[in-house]
């Protein structure tokens, strides 16, 4: 048995190592769920409001908590996706997340709300147009990822509207400046160049967050998982809180 | 438009001036995609991989036997052609044609395509 806690590695990192050593058995996160695991890929996966790829990918937005790693046979099942693919998924929604988690919203139509985003049902009595995303997560205890579909869902159907305040805008005009599309994929190339994986990542998710279809920076995306993946583990390739 | 777009424009161009020209794409020496015109069908990790593998042994093969410096290799399978050109010190032009191609048609088009890309990836 394996123990653990996520502040100290990350559950992306765990699955990673358990796909290269090819182990089967269950990984519990505490107050989180579990995650079956057959010759290193994820069989099963369950929280207490999801199964399947969605829990994964809940459970791979955790932050804290502890973990413990039992060596067993689960029933073998057909991966839900490859380990790489599920990596990437996340790592896209963790960027998204912190792109939108100190947006505000409000409500901008009140009589379409529950009937054109039903999704929006839980969150409706806390948002005021003054707490964040972030604080709507802490309230409603959705999760993060299915809190930015509902809420991106809303602003698309016109029935939230994003708040824009005069300090809101002023943080933004200070923040690194926009980066063009092309500019994010030099920098990644280089970056891997010079031997820095880990930047590389951060361009291609920063790439990725602007056009989250593109072929290119996916394909680059990957190629950079595999060369961080094939690389041995160091206590500072971990990636910590 | 932007330099991407240039050189997608450019590849777009490339496999669309000829039916027998299937997929093309610019890849970089550490195996990145850096543009594509390839099918939904082609894997791009795949197209970039074999690139990039075919690359550093060409280049290697080149050097060791004293052919000077990789300009360009042919791979030719059953079902097609599998082209390399160099494009500038970081890259190269892929390209996928089918077993009807005329060569020395496909050979221009590459190579001017890949002077073309050269220029705008220096």
């Amino acid at each position: 048995m394996i123990r653990g806690n996520l502040r100290d590695v990350a559950l992306s990192s765990l699955l990673q190592a358990m796909h290269v050593d090819s182990v089967s058995g269950y990984l519990r996160v505490e107050g989180g769920g579990v995650l079956h695991i057959v010759d290193g890929e994820v069989v099963e996966a369950s929280t207490a409001g999801a199964k399947g790829y969605d829990a994964v990918m809940s459970l791979l937005a955790r932050r804290r908590g502890s973990f413990s790693f039992e060596r067993a046979t689960p029933a073998a099942s057909a991966p839900l996706a490859p380990i790489m693919n599920l990596l990437l998924e996340s790592a896209r929604l963790d960027d998204e997340w912190r792109r939108v988690a100190g947006y505000v919203v409000r409500v901008v139509d009140e009589t379409r709300l529950l009937s054109d985003v039903p999704c929006l049902a839980s969150l409706v009595q806390w948002i005021d147009g003054r707490r964040t995303i972030e604080e709507l997560a802490h309230l409603s205890g959705d999760s993060t990822t299915d809190l930015v579909a509902s809420v991106r869902l809303g602003i698309s159907r016109r029935v939230l509207a994003r708040v824009r305040s005069a300090e809101s805008e002023a943080t933004q005009s200070e923040s690194e400046p926009d980066r063009d599309y092309d500019e994010l994929l030099a920098c990644a190339r280089e970056k891997i160049r010079d031997g820095d994986l880990e930047g590389a990542s951060r361009c291609l998710h920063r790439a990725l967050a602007r056009r989250p279809e593109d072929r290119i920076a996916r394909q680059n995306l990957r190629r950079v998982a595999a060369l961080l993946s094939s690389r041995p583990q160091t206590p500072s390739n971990q990636r910590s809180e | 438009m932007s330099r991407s777009e240039q050189i997608s424009k450019l590849l777009k161009s490339l496999t669309s001036s000829s039916a027998d020209v299937e997929a093309a794409a610019l890849v970089d020496n550490d195996g990145l995609m850096i543009a594509s015109a390839l099918p939904a069908d082609v894997e791009d990790d795949r197209v970039a991989a074999m690139s990039a593998a075919l690359l550093g042994m060409s280049d290697r093969i080149v050097r060791e036997l004293g052919r000077g410096t990789f300009e360009l290799v042919m791979i030719r399978g059953s079902d097609g052609y599998t082209i390399l050109v160099r494009c500038g010190p970081d890259a190269v032009l892929s390209v996928l044609a089918a077993r009807t191609a005329k060569l020395g048609l496909i050979f221009l088009d590459a190579n001017r395509s890949a002077k073309e890309i050269s220029r705008l990836i220096m």
